[in-house]
């Protein structure tokens, strides 16, 4: 269970149930341009046609080149850049600011030294007005499942890369939304501690009903984690091709050794080294 | 990681946390030992008059003999000291969250911060005499007037210091600027902050000495004002020893604060 009991003003609820038709997040002919001012303006066109849907408790993957526009999608999305073409729809409804509504984990940890993992996590709840304490008792729940229970009292810097990255986790999780956006999560970890956060993602989103955006360059980590994996192209990003990854969720790391698995990877990598034009 | 933490080596002698730190000092003592030992001797050998000269044991005779009178000018310029440093403090603090906020008030108040430290203290400390008179108010003026600005312009630094991905954190999770300014701005300042008290505190001693010298009715600046044209040297040099140790130790508690509050503000984390 990730949703937790406290939650923010998007949180529909499971007893709520929106029409099927209706996905949780609807990407419509998205493009984006950087244009530079200054002494000889520039522009640069990033996103061309992006389009992306999300349904309840879906997690889909965006694989890509370096630089091809992934961030700056998931950018749009969350609403911090509110400057492009096209739809984006929230519950279907494209209108109303995105901003704050829709938890999004950077690829750094992001944590704050003065803070200690519990009031780390608790940030979150804080700014949307729970008190200290009230946020306290809310993410000590949530604090074993996410694998912190020892250490809610320890300050970041005193704990691993992967412990890390799991606190931020909770933080962006804590206040309960539909969709949640992950950028390069597990990048900057190991190998070793990378498999074991995926395992554990896995499972902690077995039953969930959010939707999960991620967004990597591990395509053995999109293929494990994902209902569907979208390859962009190099800039301009546009999505490519899809892949459906049939394996039921949650899924075991064993599986990578599976003959289905192994072909799968071979196919995305494959149409992967086409859209970027670099030999895999 | 605490220093018994550490593997010691082989050939580590272990030796207890106090004795350790103590030995770090030994350069400065073996080098300040030196150097008063030097003067003493050169005094001595080349029969430097006492009122031009003297040596570091008449300072030290001088010390203990008038220690009643230091002690008493020692603490009314302390008093202008932490006054006016607290003042510039608690102001320093205002102007540059105000500074750090609103851009207007960037534009509105920064050029006047910046123009307070043109004002040649010695002209205006002989005005303040006259406005408001020569007890302590005109030297705490002077202090605060000289040490907020290192407090503003190290803490606006701060302020402004954050770090565009985690601003855009704090909004992914919909806090407002003001939210942003106090549970992210504020805290991550705060070794600014401190750097700027630290130099605060040491020109505050300058600023008292500054403003007594101007005239007063006590304070040390006063007194080696008082006792240099009666030659009596002695007295000067015993009242900068005290200065000097008055200021040194006002450093060192500003030093163990800074050290206390940024306990836990490792950056080890990315
Ligand atoms: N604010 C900006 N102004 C101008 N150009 C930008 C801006 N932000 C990003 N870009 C450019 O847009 C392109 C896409 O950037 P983006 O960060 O979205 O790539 P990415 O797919 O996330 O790459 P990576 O996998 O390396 O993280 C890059 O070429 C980048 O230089
Ligand atoms: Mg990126």
């Amino acid at each position: 269970m990730m949703r937790p009991q406290y939650s923010g003003t998007t949180d529909a609820g499971p007893q709520r149930d929106a029409p099927e038709a209706v996905p949780v997040l609807g990407v419509k002919a998205v493009s984006k341009r950087f244009v530079s001012g200054g002494m000889s303006p520039s522009s640069l066109d990033v996103l061309s046609g992006i389009d992306l849907d999300l349904a309840r408790g879906e997690f889909v993957s965006i694989v890509g080149p370096s630089g091809c526009g992934k961030s700056t999608l998931l950018n749009l999305i969350s609403g911090l850049d509110t400057d492009y073409d096209g739809e984006i729809n929230l519950n279907g409804d494209g209108a109303a600011p995105r901003i704050g509504r829709v938890p999004y984990m950077h690829q750094r940890d992001l944590l704050l030294p003065w803070r200690t993992v519990l009031d780390n996590a608790t940030i979150s709840l804080e700014i949307r007005g729970a008190g200290k304490r009230r946020a306290r008792e809310e993410a000590l729940v949530h604090l074993d499942e996410f694998g912190l229970a020892e250490f809610a009292s320890s300050y970041p810097s005193e704990i691993s890369g992967g412990m890390r990255q799991r606190v931020a986790l909770l933080r962006a999780t804590l206040p309960g939304a539909e969709l949640l956006l992950l950028d390069e999560p597990f990048g900057a970890l190991d190998a070793i501690t990378r498999s074991s956060m995926h395992t554990w993602l896995s499972q902690l989103l077995a039953d969930s009903e959010r939707a999960v955006l991620l967004v990597t360059h591990d395509v053995e980590e999109a293929l494990l984690l994902s209902d569907r994996v979208h390859v962009m192209s190099s800039r301009p990003g546009r999505i490519v091709s899809t892949l459906d990854v049939e394996f039921p969720r949650p899924r075991d790391a064993g599986i990578v050794t599976s003959p289905q698995f192994v072909e799968l990877k071979a196919r995305l990598l494959r149409v992967l080294s086409d859209s970027s034009g670099v030999a895999a | 990681m605490s220093p018994a933490a550490r593997p010691a080596g082989y050939l580590t002698v272990p030796l207890p946390a106090v004795a350790r730190r103590m030995l770090g000092w030994l350069p400065a003592v073996v080098l300040g030992g030196a150097g008063i030992g030097g003067w003493e001797i050169w005094v001595r050998a080349f029969d430097v008059q006492r009122w031009l000269l003297p040596p570091p044991s008449v300072i030290a005779r001088e010390i203990w003999d008038s220690r009643s009178l230091l002690t008493e000018h020692a603490w009314i310029t302390l008093q202008e000291i932490l006054i006016g440093f607290g003042l510039a403090a608690a102001i320093g603090v205002l102007l540059a969250m105000s500074i750090a906020y609103s851009r207007t008030l960037e534009r509105s108040i920064y050029p006047f911060v910046i123009g307070s430290q043109m004002i040649p203290i010695i002209t205006i400390a002989p005005l303040l005499l006259v406005w408001v008179g020569p007890q302590m108010t005109s030297k705490i003026i002077v202090v605060a007037l000289i040490s907020f600005f290192p407090i503003v312009v190290n803490l606006v630094d701060g302020l402004k210091s954050t770090d565009t991905d985690m601003v855009n954190m704090f909004r992914t999770l919909g806090a407002s600027r003001w939210q942003i300014f106090t549970k992210l701005q504020m805290p991550n300042s705060l070794p600014y902050l401190l750097s700027g008290l630290k130099i605060a505190i040491v020109v505050s001693v300058i600023g008292a000495v500054i403003g007594e010298w101007v005239g007063a009715t006590g304070g040390l600046g006063w007194l080696m004002r008082l006792s240099a044209p009666q030659f009596l040297t002695a007295r000067v040099f015993a009242a900068i020893v005290v200065l000097a140790v008055m200021g040194i130790m006002l450093f060192a508690i500003v030093g163990a604060v800074e050290r206390w509050l940024l306990r836990n503000y490792s950056r080890a984390s990315t």
